[in-house]
């Protein structure tokens, strides 16, 4: 669908605000990441997680664990809940399946921390009950 | 093709960011938010509210097309009225897309939530209508309301005029709901037991925990929406006119307000 814009010799509505920017910190810590899980720095992801997303985070982790081989990551999409934000990305090796996964990351004291993660490989949705 | 498909089996897009309704909540909680919806007060509250409206319409177009499909025998008028459903509610989709753009959203700003197809799961067609067409489409009349009265509030005639044009629609839906629940449930009282109690169920589910009174009770705050200060709401309401216009009556409508008001916040 077309997107109305905001150009003066259109007819019609035009927006009555602007889209909110993604903070650029947030991008960066997103694609960190993932670049993070991408280098198999595993440890580096779970010192991210806050207490309560620990869990999670281990379920994430541990299935990358026995996946060999460098890969690379890649953004799939962002949603945000007031200031915190989703990041879903994918993982793709050669051999193997993309792995994918979807983080809510939010701010805390200056540093982009994850709050909830989910493992979405093998045709699972963000509406699927944890594995 | 599977009949009463589960959540996780609506297609998607794979960029749509899907989270369950008790992660959305958990996210506010975090954020020191209330937990249960954003308010109108809140910066967020018109693309917020206009997204999942949008959501919301496109599960409604999927849930109706999914009650052609998973009740063959239904009867013939009661096929063509859910085809009629999905018809409109593609149209309201398609609106709700460009309302999110004029506001400065757009689809996927916001996660998708699970929480009304999830509503729609009943295998007998007198309840799916219930749940649907009663209970989801009578809450879309609240909440559309809501929203038209912002618009005047608002002196924007964009949304006011675009959300009434759908809430003529959802009224439609409704009436449509209550003729196919009491027809199916002829001479079968146990039957419509169930179906009503599916559809208090989703009453229930949405009285917001006291977030929630009427339109005549609802405290007035100070509030900037869309650079401008007006007094609006500062909690979500129920229409009482737009119920009634639906086909509610006043003693259903009364059961409702009666149950957000034993909710625990009063």
């Amino acid at each position: 669908m077309a997107e109305l814009g905001k150009r003066a010799n259109v007819m019609g509505p035009q927006p009555i605000a602007n889209r909110r920017e993604m903070p650029p910190a947030m991008m960066e810590a997103g694609a960190a990441l993932f670049e993070l899980l991408a280098g198999g720095r595993l440890d580096e992801v779970e010192a991210l997680a806050m207490p309560q997303a620990l869990t999670e985070v281990l379920r994430v982790t541990d299935a990358l664990r026995s996946r060999v081989g460098s890969s690379a990551a890649h953004i799939i999409s962002y949603a945000r809940s007031n200031d915190h934000y989703y990041v879903k990305g994918k993982l793709l090796s050669p051999g193997a399946e993309p792995f994918t996964a979807q983080f809510r990351i939010g701010p805390v004291e200056g540093r982009w921390m994850i709050w909830e993660a989910y493992n979405l490989s093998g045709g699972r949705t963000g509406w699927s009950s944890p594995a | 093709m599977q009949r009463m498909i589960p959540v996780d089996r609506l297609a998607r897009p794979e960029r749509t960011i899907m989270v369950p309704i008790e992660r959305t909540r958990q996210a506010r909680i975090d954020q020191n938010l209330s937990p249960q919806n954003m308010m109108p007060y809140e910066e967020d509250f018109l693309p917020g509210r206009l997204h999942g409206i949008c959501a919301g319409e496109m599960q409604a177009m999927e849930a109706a097309g999914r009650s052609l499909f998973d009740f063959p025998d239904a009867p013939w008028e009661f096929q063509l009225d859910m085809a009629r459903q999905v018809w409109d509610e593609s149209r309201h989709t398609e609106i709700f897309m460009k309302l999110l753009e004029y506001v400065g959203s757009y689809l996927g700003e916001f996660p998708e939530s699970e929480i009304l197809w999830s509503c729609t799961l009943a295998d007998d067609p007198a309840v799916r209508v219930a749940g649907i067409n009663r209970g989801l489409e009578g809450l879309a009349c609240d909440v559309f309301e809501q929203i038209i009265r912002l618009g005047q509030k608002l002196g924007d005639p964009i949304i006011e005029r675009a959300v009434d044009y759908v809430l003529a629609d959802e009224i439609t839906h409704v009436r449509m709901g209550s003729k196919w629940m009491r027809k199916l449930c002829e001479g079968d009282p146990e039957r419509l037991a169930r179906a009503l109690a599916f559809q208090e169920n989703i009453d229930a589910l949405f009285n917001f925990d006291g977030f929630r009174t009427t339109m005549e009770e609802a405290p007035q705050v100070a509030q900037s929406v869309g650079g401008r200060e007006i007094a609006f709401d500062a909690t979500l309401t129920i229409s009482r006119e737009t119920r009634l216009l639906a086909g509610f009556s006043d003693e259903e409508i009364d059961r409702l307000t009666q149950a957000v008001a034993r909710s625990p916040v009063y």
